[in-house]
């Protein structure tokens, strides 16, 4: 679903997240990211292991505090020392899905204390009946049934806790949901139920999604704006459409041509693009971002644009 | 073309773990076969039994599992050239241990950060069964080991022998893991999820590096995985797996042109396809069946749309295709209405057949099964 | 690895300052002075109070303390052993104490890995059984009815061991009073190896090295044994110093002039001196024993000894 306004819902710019290992070695996990998340849009986030896209998630949501850089998110700034007024409104709107739907759930807890905990932190709800409808609907609404507010998460298949964690988030009505990774760790069928269910949501609340993932099909298939991460660096930005169609980037070529497609004729004749940043010639921290076309932003130097854009048969504005 | 030799013949294999639950009969007979320098993949989800399947060929199943009948038939040749056929399952684990494991046939596991031992180095866990094999002598195994190494595309082998797991990345810890299975020289090499835990790029050159220790090797090559992806890059022949059972077997152009089952419709359509612009993924309803309580019948029913009301009362026999290839469906009876693959899927196929320069499926496949194995499409 | 060390040593060195300066505070503390206030006038308290430095500051009286200390001068005795240095009380005895307590430790750990691999390799049979009420009831039944029962059967009845200690049958009679010791720290390592490595065998390297085609004694020994040997040795590490510290109980079962005894002979009769000297050893003990634990995991488990190299 594509935006639903003009004005950005979330913008960062400039974020830089380091981690001091040892006195001599810190970690560059995210290094000068800027993006926007309109409205009611999904943004996807596209990178490796070690490309910093998890950290984005955790870092705009405010489980790590920033370096370096501005957070604007819902008109507020929430990238420095919050207040007790701005923290309420970044946890009530902002909510996170994780990967792994056997370690986020707290197995000693009921699924529906577990859904209404945020009903509960935030006293949301007048009194315990409106509280259990509540939590009931949202259970109808991710595909449960009401029954299962009684039960335990052990007692479900991944796919299902994935559902509760869904509900979990969706339960305070936010207006952006960080969904990190949180398709990978289940079944391809049980993934294509998965993401209808956030599409079938996002139609009906208007809910932005970053849906951070390294698998570029699905990506595809729910995004309507993606960046690609490597290294910390956001190398490549713009819708779908325009980053499937003409990739400039030469690593975002390669990761676009190591998804295997299942077509055994074709696959097994192709072989993956390399990509080595070591060898490469290409430093990340000289980038400055060149426009494409539309909203389509690469981020190199002059030379190396000059050279992509005619690999890609790109037409330079 | 000549007769190819059968390495591999499993028949009406059937498993159950006894658990505090009760009992989970996991494999509810397979037959499944390979032949010398072929690659077979058997693809399922969680719970179809896929790698049970397997790890019973290596005779390394838990201690909980029962086998409750078939056979699984390996023939290997001695060091004189003597073809030697044995039941794997009639052997005990000591047996098994010492003629099968690592020396003739190997295993790749999924997560290579905990199937290396943390506390052993590199080179002594590749050196350790050619020592154990066949008492190389330590120099010689470093020197084979340090071969191996550079082998899968490790740089500066001779530094990395002696380091540890944890000081590699993934990628190259599933390239040690790989080095360790070939140290021996198997026949057979079975590949359990090897790329699941890897990156995308990375993982294009593990399967890569596996196909050409394949060909020089000659060696023939098992993968178990959920990723079609995957299938289509490697495998030779599919087998389709669900609750303990075979749906749907054939070659891969079979399996991915022409699938007849309807579990291989839906697990073609949930893969979101990077050409198409669909609103919505197709999904199969519903989650694996809890293999605790055995229900008569089809154990696909209860998901499948196309479901039949036989499914209820009758499992469904392996209804052949074509020489090549089975399913196991009610649809493919005579006697059953006829039922065509979903829309959405229809019209993938076609797009991906014409990409692939095939004309007519039909003929396409009928050609290839004269010809005796699955063809790259190249026209004659 | 020579960070790890260097940082493990000095951590060492600090705590025991700290220790130092706990006992030494303690000590200024107790009420009464150091001499036997009556009997003196108040040039002889002067001057006793000179010769001991206590006239000095504080501070530098602590240092005094340290060096003291340090040095194995624990002052003297008021009670049990009048005007005795204490360190000569205490060397007759500690020998013999970290004597008695290494065989137990020993026996202790050896036995008790033994049976707690048995117990895991045979788990969920009547081996394990068998193992884990033996692992029962050494971690309930008090050391000191061991000794009673050991020393009535084989000293008394069978007579194959002396009854009492005696400093010319050294090895023979500290057999029952080491095995008396060793019954719970054999039970607990018995059952904690046999969880740990019941863990280590369910874990995916096991079944690679499974699948190499390994078995028996080098499946259990090259793998499995040395990954589950961290966390025992952790656990190892302060029972090691209960046993060197000696028992009351046993040593007198025994008649084993250990510091077991001597440290509840000084708490009964106040005589403060020898309780803070023990105090100090033990914790000397306790820390250096723990600091060759650290060092020792780094030698065993190379995730500590090297860092994760860039990739």
């Amino acid at each position: 679903m594509a935006a639903t306004s003009n004005t950005p819902l979330l913008e960062a710019t400039g974020l830089r997240q380091y981690f001091q290992v040892t006195r001599s070695y810190t970690v560059k996990a995210v290094d000068n990211v800027s993006f926007k998340i309109y409205p009611g849009e999904t943004y996807g986030l596209v990178g490796e292991s070690g490309s910093g896209k998890s950290t984005i998630g955790r870092s705009i949501i405010r489980l790590y505090d920033p370096t370096a850089g501005k957070i604007v998110f819902n008109g507020a700034d929430i990238s420095g020392k919050l207040d007790r007024k701005t923290r309420d409104m970044l946890r009530v709107n902002m909510q996170m899905i994780f990967q792994d739907p056997m370690a986020s759930l707290n197995p000693r807890k009921k699924i529906g204390d577990i859904i209404g905990e945020g009903l509960d932190i935030h006293h949301t709800c007048k009194n315990e009946k409106e509280r259990d409808e509540a939590i009931k609907r949202m259970l109808v609404k991710v595909g449960l049934s009401p029954q299962h507010a009684t039960r335990y998460p052990h007692q479900f298949s991944g796919g299902q806790r994935q559902r509760v964690g869904i509900a979990r988030a969706l339960i305070m009505n936010p207006k952006l949901v960080i969904a990190d990774e949180c398709i990978s760790a289940l079944d391809v069928s049980i993934q294509a139920q998965v993401v209808n269910l956030m599409k079938d949501i996002q139609q009906e609340t208007g809910t932005a999604y970053l849906f951070i993932a390294h698998d570029l099909s699905m990506v595809k298939y729910i995004s309507d704006r993606i960046g690609v991460l490597h290294l910390g660096h956001l190398l490549e930005t713009g819708t779908t459409d325009e980053i499937f169609t003409h990739p400039v980037h030469p690593y975002t070529r390669s990761l676009l041509s190591a998804i295997p497609e299942p077509n055994p004729i074709l696959e097994k004749k192709r072989t993956a693009l390399t990509y080595d940043y070591k060898t490469s010639g290409i430093d990340y921290n000289k980038g400055t971002e060149h426009l494409v076309s539309g909203t389509h932003y690469v981020s190199c130097t002059d030379e190396e644009f000059a050279k992509w854009s005619k690999e890609a048969e790109v037409p330079i504005l | 073309m000549a007769q190819k030799e059968q390495i591999l013949k499993i028949r009406d294999l059937d498993i159950s773990f006894k658990t505090s639950a009760g009992e989970v009969h996991a494999i509810r007979g397979i037959n499944l076969d390979l032949m010398k320098g072929e690659t077979v993949a058997i693809v399922g989800e969680s719970g179809s039994g896929k790698s049970v399947t397997m790890k019973a060929a290596m005779g390394i199943l838990a201690d909980n599992a029962r086998v409750n009948g078939g056979t699984i038939e390996f023939t290997y040749h001695h060091a004189d050239g003597t073809k030697e056929t044995v039941d794997i399952l009639k052997k005990d684990k000591k047996w098994i241990r010492s003629h099968i494991n690592g020396k003739r046939i190997a295993m790749v596991f999924q997560d290579p950060m905990t199937s290396l031992d943390p506390t052993m180095q590199i080179g002594k866990q590749i050196m350790e069964g050619m020592i154990w094999h066949y008492k190389t002598p330590k120099q010689e195994a470093w020197d084979k080991a340090v071969e191996l190494l550079r082998e899968v595309g490790i740089e500066d082998p001779e530094k990395r022998m002696k380091e540890y797991p944890h000081q590699l990345s993934g990628g190259m810890r599933q390239r040690v893991v790989i080095a360790i299975a070939l140290a021996c020289n198997p026949d057979l090499l079975i590949c359990d999820e090897p790329t699941t835990a890897l990156d995308v790029t990375i993982q294009a050159k593990i399967l890569e590096l596996i196909r050409r220790v394949q060909t020089e090797r000659g060696i023939s090559v098992i993968y178990i995985t959920h990723d079609l992806g995957v299938v289509a890059k490697v495998a030779d022949y599919v087998n389709v797996m669900y609750a303990g059972k075979i749906v749907e077997k054939g070659t891969i152009n079979d399996i991915f042109y022409d699938p007849k089952h309807p579990y291989t419709w839906g697990l073609l359509s949930a893969m979101p396809d990077l050409d198409t612009n669909d609103d919505r993924l197709y999904t199969i309803p519903g989650s694996p069946p809890n293999l605790l309580h055995e229900k008569k019948g089809d154990a696909f029913a209860p998901r499948n749309r196309y479901a039949l009301v036989i499914d209820d009362k009758a499992e469904p026999p392996m209804f052949k295709i074509t020489d090549t290839h089975y399913a196991a469906t009610w649809l493919l009876d005579p006697r059953a209405p006829k039922v065509e693959m979903p829309k959405e899927l229809r019209e993938r196929l076609t797009r991906m057949q014409k990409a692939a320069g095939i004309g007519d499926v039909e003929s396409f496949l009928k050609q290839q099964d004269e010809k005796g194995g699955p063809e790259d499409g190249s026209n004659e | 690895m020579k960070k790890y060390v260097l940082k493990r040593v000095l951590t060492a060195i600090v705590t025991l300052l700290v220790i130092l300066l706990v006992l030494f505070i303690l000590m200024q503390l107790m009420p009464g002075s150091p001499f036997n206030d009556e009997k003196l006038n108040d040039d002889q308290r002067a001057a006793l109070y000179a010769k001991y430095g206590l006239d000095q500051p504080v501070f530098i009286q602590f240092l005094r303390y340290v060096a003291n200390m340090l040095r194995g001068d624990f002052g003297v005795s008021y009670n049990i052993s009048k005007n005795t240095p204490i360190s000569q009380l205490i060397q007759t005895r500690l020998p013999i104490s970290i004597m008695i307590g290494g065989m137990a430790v020993l026996l202790g750990a050896v036995v008790g890995l033994l049976l707690g691999l048995l117990a895991a390799l045979k788990h969920d049979t009547w081996v394990d059984t068998i193992c884990t009420i033996l692992s029962v009831i050494g971690v309930s039944v008090p050391s000191y009815v061991f000794a009673l029962g050991l020393s009535y059967y084989f000293g008394f009845k069978l007579k194959w061991f002396p009854m009492l200690f005696s400093q010319r049958q050294m090895f023979q009679s500290s057999v029952l009073p080491s095995i008396s010791l060793s019954m719970f720290t054999m039970a607990s390592i018995a059952r904690f190896t046999r969880s740990e490595m019941l863990e280590v065998m369910d874990s995916e390297y096991m079944l690679l090295a499974e699948s190499k085609g390994l078995s028996g004694s080098a499946l259990v020994f090259r793998h499995a044994l040395r990954n589950a040997l961290i966390p025992i040795i952790t656990v190892l590490a302060p029972l090691i110093v209960d046993l060197m510290t000696g028992s009351l109980v046993v040593e007198k079962i025994f008649s084993i002039p250990g510091v077991g005894s001597l440290l509840v002979n000084a708490i009964q009769s106040n005589d403060y001196n020898v309780v803070i000297a023990l105090a100090f050893i033990y914790s000397a003990m306790y820390i250096v024993i723990m600091l060759v634990v650290d060092i020792l995991y780094g030698i065993i488990d190379p995730r500590i000894r090297l860092a994760k190299k860039g990739d």
